[in-house]
């Protein structure tokens, strides 16, 4: 993986891009079938209001009291012959800043599906905490994955990257039970300067009765520093609970109750707690949507930062927040 | 020997040999008579349904009635040959980025914002009153074997068992119409005896040369006001592959599908 520090390296992948772009072109062209592109949108206007804690100067205020912001989502996917392409960009008006969520051509030939491209290519089961992925959650890398299907068996190879500083390579072999799935990954990293190697297993379970158990466990070599988690997920006739225990340099506790809204429903919300189990800290996380309308959904989200005394989210500047989002599609 | 030259007491030990052999023979025809019968109901009204073999892409309108408020949405069940279905939405717009992957008894969500597949319990109430095993299908002839049958002036009663504990209705019960051969009522049981659905099968018709019916499901333990309505809409054969219908390729499922 040195090959990426290098330029003659970074030529190299380029080449490999392109190459593999052409071979995607050449593929679309050979069947002739173009797909209608889907186009959508959506609007998100947010009205936050912090209570900042009490005592902080004014000038040491890091943020407003009152903040709006606006961004724009535009998607467009589509197929070509065998492949399919999706962009995903993203302006925010209150920053001036435009980004690529996601830009990637897929394709398959028999079992086996390849994507190329830019986009977050997180995985895993956990819901608050993935311990095998080896990147940033919701940052987009560009990369190139592929991915074989063989049932009960699934392999899946990928190698991504930010610039030299960031990128891993992994390995993923999986299998099908009647009730479970189970996977043991094997993944290479680097990042600010530090290179390694680290290997796991995840799980997810169904035990036909409402529960859900689902899991991880990731080492670190040479270090053979771990993480870990274990969550579950309970449906009742009403109510969703979830619990999850996770482990990563501090041991921490997710726990929400929710009702989801199902096809029908009107309203959906929720209570989610992180609890810090090292020092006693937690946030408390409040939401409720309104679903009647399809193109407008209004949504309110209360944000509480609380715990014992030294925690590390009692040294947040904010006490609470609340934001008041609106969301238009088209 | 000549019956007439046999005495009383002989006479009697033979007649009633007779009878018991007589009546173990057709108690010997009436059992195998009974069960076959059971299962040819079960394997005539499978045949007619024609989902055996292949696969197909079903589109279903389901209406949520509460009170005099209805709603509305629409499914697209895609339904592979070895039973592997693959739940999407057509409307409403809000869950057209969702999707729900069956394979026996396991269930996966995809939301195209979460970018990942995530397990969720079959009992996950979805669609009103009629969850994931509804809307996916239930297979009464080769899941479940008969318990009882019974027959009334109109109707065969039918009491089926779950083959497998993992089955999500552990005890089901039917009833046909004797007439058409038609199922016209089904209440799912858990494995107390308790039971949980009732299922009223109604306006059955050909569609593209498979029979159907519109399907009305209540919730027998709580909100029993609610009934939820299934309408088939359109069914039709399309070879589907089958690594289509696996978590990892949830969000390229349209492009594996080819449509």
């Amino acid at each position: 993986m040195r090959i990426f520090r290098s330029r003659v390296g970074l030529k190299i992948f380029q080449v490999a891009l392109c190459l593999a772009l052409t071979g995607g072109g050449l593929l679309a062209a050979g069947s002739r079938v173009i797909g209608k592109p889907n186009f959508s949108g959506r609007i998100n206007t947010e009205f936050i209001y912090h209570q900042l804690s009490e005592g902080l100067p004014t000038l040491q205020q890091p943020l407003p009291e009152t903040e709006s912001t606006t961004d724009l989502q535009l998607s467009l996917s589509g197929y070509t012959g065998a492949c399919q392409y999706e962009l995903q960009v993203t302006g925010y008006f209150h920053e001036l800043l435009f980004e690529t969520n996601q830009a990637t051509v897929s394709s398959f030939f028999g079992p086996v599906l390849w994507e190329f491209g830019k986009k977050d290519w997180a995985w895993g089961k956990g819901l608050a905490f993935i311990p095998n992925y080896p990147l940033t959650q919701e940052a987009v890398y560009w990369g190139f994955e592929n991915r074989i299907i063989l049932s009960p068996f699934s392999l899946v190879a990928g190698v991504v990257r930010k610039n030299s500083q960031a990128g891993a390579g992994w390995l993923r072999a999986g299998k099908m039970f009647e009730t479970s799935d189970w996977e043991t990954i094997v993944s290479y990293v680097w990042r600010d300067e530090r290179c390694y190697w680290q290997g796991g297993t995840e799980f997810s379970w169904d035990f036909l009765n409402g529960l859900c158990l689902h899991g991880g466990v990731n080492i670190e070599f040479p270090e053979r520093t771990g993480k870990y988690l274990l969550g579950g997920v309970y449906t009742g006739g009403i109510f969703t609970y979830i619990m999850e225990y996770y482990y990563a340099k501090n041991h921490y506790l997710f726990a929400g109750l929710s009702r989801e809204p199902g096809l029908f429903s009107r309203w959906q919300w929720g209570i989610k707690e992180l609890f810090s189990l090292g020092d006693g800290g937690m946030i408390t996380i409040l939401n409720l949507k309104y679903l009647k309308d399809r193109t407008v959904t209004p949504e309110i989200i209360i944000t509480t930062y609380g715990g014992g005394k030294g925690s590390e989210t009692q040294k947040n500047p904010v006490e609470w927040e609340c934001v008041m989002r609106l969301e238009v599609k088209f | 020997m000549s019956f007439r030259l046999l005495v009383g007491r002989e006479k009697r030990g033979i007649k009633i040999t007779i009878y018991a052999f007589l009546s173990l023979f057709l108690l010997c025809l009436s059992t195998p008579v009974m069960g076959r019968d059971a299962q040819q109901i079960l394997e005539d009204i499978y045949e007619r349904q024609g989902l055996g073999a292949g696969s197909f892409v079903l589109d279903l309108q389901v209406d949520s009635v509460d009170g005099n408020e209805t709603y509305n949405a629409y499914v697209r069940v895609y339904l592979h040959a070895t039973k592997k279905q693959m739940v999407t939405f057509t409307n409403p717009e809000r869950l057209t980025n969702q999707s729900f992957l069956v394979i026996a008894t396991n269930t996966w969500m995809y939301q195209k914002g979460l970018n990942r597949p995530l397990r969720i319990s079959a009992q996950q109430k979805l669609f009103g009153e009629a969850g994931i095993a509804e809307i996916a299908g239930i297979d009464y002839l080769h899941d479940y074997r008969v318990a009882k049958m019974e027959e009334t002036a109109t109707h065969y009663q039918l009491e089926l068992q779950a083959l497998d504990k993992k089955v999500a209705y552990q005890q089901a019960k039917l009833w046909v119409d004797k007439d058409r051969v038609v199922v016209e009522k089904i209440i799912l049981f858990a494995l107390n005896g308790q039971p949980l659905k009732e299922l009223l099968y109604y306006n059955y018709r050909l569609l593209n040369g498979h029979q159907i019916a519109s399907i009305e499901i209540r919730n027998l333990l709580y909100e029993k006001a609610q009934r939820t309505v299934m309408n088939y809409l359109s069914i039709r054969g399309k070879e589907l592959p089958e690594e289509a219908f696996d978590p990892l390729m949830m969000s390229k499922f349209q492009l594996l599908v080819k449509e």
